[in-house]
């Protein structure tokens, strides 16, 4: 089995939120309600005159030490054979246990308002017909099919990229081995596999 | 317009978990309380009223709130019969046991209700036992709801041992000022009470600081989420000042022979009340805050 992962470079992302729609459109996330699955964060730091600013495409980091599915209180989110932290849309309660221990912000509630926009958007093809807890997927479908997640294809700026971690050869082990590649707050005993290049 | 760094707050546990904590916790203590005071030869109002004033708040915290903050309350049936490991399935296994040892404990104490006081004389031999098993109950549900907060490394300001024993202490100190006020008590027992009110303030001193030095040496959530508690107003004056404070110097001055004048263990009650409110509501509302990229 791969061990997918993903490096995403901050040097190159414009904030252009064409992931965040590639993602709406794909996997149906209720952006009626402002929430998505992924969205660049716009930071800006320092005082004037030393200010800077980048942005942050935030997603689920999809870790190998899951704090989410740790508290799960059904076993609603579990890990798949390639690695992936899912969400079992049947058995979560909605007890936003994992929203809140996820150091990330990488989850949202598809409440019900969420669900009925969804049948009247989307129709008989709607995804989410159940509440529940939603969260980045990896588009875990797209890659089953040997294509690439929605928001690595449609980046403008090829600022993401997506690969086995476990293959020398890929570019993202190649970005991660070489310590170009970081991931957010290694201190929290997460081991996301998301990188970031700064 | 790009947004100075800041901590990112997420939308998930609101007001109903922090009622569900603080209520919990006290009606777990007067459950917990009452069995105590049944060696000390209470009287049957006392341990009566006491048990059932922990029913009807633990009701509130253990069904209600946290029935309906569930977005699919019902999986939660499929969840406790399937993964009883879970410790929010262990809280609510607490919570049945505190139910059921509770009201089977308080009912020979009232052998003349009709029905119910037969049941409760049928169960008059085994009062102690199910008084134990709710007094049991009641203790670790505190010890239980906040180690589920402190569990999760991701969230610092709540990854400290710190916070479940702030809750149990702090949930026995207001239900032993709250049967204080309840009950008229004098003379020994009103020095007991005192006393033991002035132990556990000065506990919960001892951790509230322990607290504050986990928070600012930890990381970056933790100090930032303690700053800003110590900045809002309400919080201050709530929790360190009357929460913690006010019943440390009025139980000591009760203690070493100040005069009595009957409002002390009313006031002690409301105070107590604000604070251990404050404290469970800030915490939890501070706490999730995420702060992953860098800074």
């Amino acid at each position: 089995m791969a061990s997918y992962g993903m490096v995403i470079d901050l040097r190159s992302c414009v904030g252009c939120q064409a992931c965040s729609a590639a993602c709406a459109l794909e996997n149906q996330t209720p952006y009626w309600s402002d929430k998505w699955r992924t969205k660049v964060k716009d930071i800006q730091t320092g005082q004037y005159p030393n200010t800077g600013r980048y942005f942050v495409p935030t997603i689920c980091m999809h870790c190998e030490e899951p704090a989410c599915m740790t508290v799960c209180p059904s076993k609603a989110t579990f890990k798949n054979d390639d690695g992936f932290v899912l969400v079992n849309y049947d058995t979560c309660l909605g007890c936003k246990a994992c929203m809140a221990a996820c150091p990330y912000g990488a989850r949202y509630v598809y409440d019900k308002n969420d669900v009925r926009q969804a049948k009247e958007v989307y129709g008989e093809a709607a995804q989410h017909t159940k509440v529940h807890i939603d969260k980045c997927t990896f588009c875990q479908d797209r890659i089953a099919r040997g294509m690439e997640p929605a928001c690595v294809s449609t980046c403008p700026t090829i600022s993401r990229m997506v690969g086995d971690l476990d293959d020398p050869a890929s570019a993202v082990a190649k970005a991660v081995s070489s310590g170009l590649a970081k991931p957010l707050r290694p201190d929290l005993g997460t081991n996301p596999r998301v990188y970031y290049i700064f | 317009m790009a947004k100075p760094m800041h901590l990112e707050h997420q939308e998930a546990y609101e007001w109903p978990v922090s009622v569900y904590l603080f209520f919990g916790g006290f009606g777990g203590a007067l459950i917990a309380l009452a069995f105590i005071f049944h060696f000390f030869a209470a009287t049957q109002p006392m341990i009566g009223l006491s048990v059932i004033s922990g029913l009807v708040l633990f009701a509130i915290a253990g069904m209600f709130l946290v029935f309906f903050d569930l977005e699919r309350p019902l999986n939660a049936v499929y969840s406790l019969n399937n993964f009883t490991k879970s410790g929010i399935s262990w809280d609510v296994i607490l919570i049945v046991l505190n139910y059921i040892g509770a009201i089977l404990y308080v009912l020979p104490e009232y052998p003349n209700l009709p029905i119910i006081g037969g049941i409760g004389q049928a169960l008059a031999p085994f009062q102690l036992f199910f008084g134990a098993i709710g007094a049991s109950a009641g203790f670790l549900f505190p010890i239980i709801s906040g180690g589920l907060l402190a569990g999760p490394e991701s969230i610092p300001l709540w990854h400290t041992p710190a916070l479940p024993l702030l809750y149990l202490v702090t949930s026995f100190e207001l239900g032993l000022a709250f049967i204080g006020s309840l009950f008229p008590v004098s003379g020994l027992v009103f020095t007991a009470f005192t006393g033991g009110i002035f132990a556990l303030s000065l506990l919960t001193f001892g951790i509230s600081f322990a607290y504050l030095e986990h928070t600012h040496n930890g990381p970056v959530e933790a100090k930032e989420g303690m700053h800003r508690m110590l900045k809002t107003f309400r919080f201050v004056l709530l929790y360190p000042l009357l929460g913690v404070l006010f019943p440390l110097v009025l139980s000591a001055y009760l203690l070493f022979g100040g005069a009595v004048s009957g409002w002390e263990f009313p006031a002690l009650a409301a105070t107590l009340f604000l604070g251990g409110f404050a404290v469970r509501n800030c915490v939890i509302l501070n706490g999730i805050e995420t702060y992953p990229w860098p800074y």
